[in-house]
């Protein structure tokens, strides 16, 4: 969160309109680890840095326009996810569900690939399987798991976003984990 | 009649949040050390939550990656801002004879809008020469008529205007 000294959002979108570039690095600072968040856990690991980019300059294009009807936050949300969409719909409908960089590391021909990455522990294999069940939830399952894990919102913030009570949160967050757990064949370990 | 299996679920709710709300408190430790949970149900639905925070882990972008991130978007801010930089004296006057091309357009159209205009500036300036310099007998031959010497400057400078409008007219006209 940030300081109550530092500029609100809404005050830095104020000065990038009249031209000022420190602003927007300031914003660029502190929604990166959103974005960045939100993008890995849906985008194969190649194309991480393209997508965050491309995000943050659909930023730049399009704050001219921003008339702060709705809080920059729950903007900058909305915009990443349609990134995101744009491109999956960019890919070539031959390419692989996984990462296109990574999908052929997959099998027993590959003996990194059932190895723990020296970042997570997870296999690369289990990281790629994350990513592709993810997408297959339902909309509403996946981004109540994106804003918890990948955005770091609690539970209550997550209410606060969606409107919703915080009972209702829980269960949703339940369902959604219940459907990653189905897909990803955990309920059988 | 019997209850959705989901519904009969929804006492995992709670301890799953707050098991959730522990584990990404803090990262290092395991969950399921923590909370051991009797009911197999929500152990695994635990074990899902550790794989997921275990396979993605922090959020926190790589600061090279930011920075490189950073400098495109500086790029990106300086193209989409041109009106901001400040041309010099030179460049404005380029400009003015040679406009940037906007859009396509064939060769042998550009090449004769160039030497149209620069048939018009090289005119402009003869003409300020021979108004200017004295004794090249056109701003002498003034002297004597109805205005006395010096009087014909006004017009000099309105025939210099006449053909600067006349190219900057042309010059829009062919953009």
């Amino acid at each position: 969160m940030a300081a109550s000294s530092s500029p609100s959002d809404e005050e830095l979108i104020l000065l990038i309109q009249q031209g000022k570039v420190e602003a927007f690095n300031v914003l660029y600072e502190r929604h990166l680890p959103a974005v960045y968040g939100r993008v890995r856990y849906t985008v194969p690991e190649a194309d991480i840095e393209d997508v965050t980019q491309e995000v943050f300059i659909a930023v730049m294009r399009s704050l001219k326009n921003f008339r702060g009807e709705s809080r920059f936050s729950t903007w900058l949300r909305t915009l990443t996810n349609r990134q995101i969409a744009d491109y999956y719909r960019r890919r070539k409908p031959d390419e692989s569900p996984l990462d296109p960089g990574e999908s052929g590391l997959i099998g027993s021909s590959n003996p990194g690939a059932n190895h723990p990455t020296a970042a997570s522990g997870a296999t690369l294999e289990e990281i790629l399987m994350l990513r592709q069940a993810l997408r297959q939830l339902p909309e509403n399952h996946r981004e109540v798991i994106l804003l918890r894990f990948a955005e770091g919102l609690q539970f209550n913030e997550i209410a606060a976003v969606q409107g919703q009570s915080l009972e209702a949160v829980k269960s949703s967050f339940r369902r959604a984990i219940m459907g990653l757990q189905k897909q990803m064949g955990y309920e059988n370990e | 009649m019997s209850e959705h299996p989901d519904q009969t679920r929804a006492y995992l709710d709670e301890p799953l949040a707050a098991f959730t709300d522990l584990l990404l408190s803090k990262p290092a430790a395991s969950g399921s050390a923590a909370i051991p949970a009797e009911d197999e149900d929500l152990r695994r639905l635990q074990h899902t939550v550790e794989r997921l925070q275990t396979a993605f882990g922090s959020n926190q972008p790589d600061p090279a990656m930011s920075g490189r991130i950073l400098r495109n978007l500086h790029a990106a801010w300086q193209e989409s801002q041109p009106a901001a930089r400040q041309l010099s004296l030179l460049e404005r006057l380029r400009g003015f004879f040679v406009p940037e091309r906007k859009g396509w357009r064939s060769s042998q159209h550009s090449q004769r809008t160039q030497v149209f205009r620069y048939a018009l500036a090289a005119v402009a300036v003869v003409v300020l020469l021979l108004l200017v310099v004295p004794g090249t007998g056109i701003g002498t031959a003034l002297t004597g008529t109805a205005m006395g010497e010096g009087e014909w400057l006004p017009f000099a400078f309105l025939g210099i205007l006449f053909v600067a409008v006349g190219i900057w007219i042309w010059r829009n006209r062919s953009k």
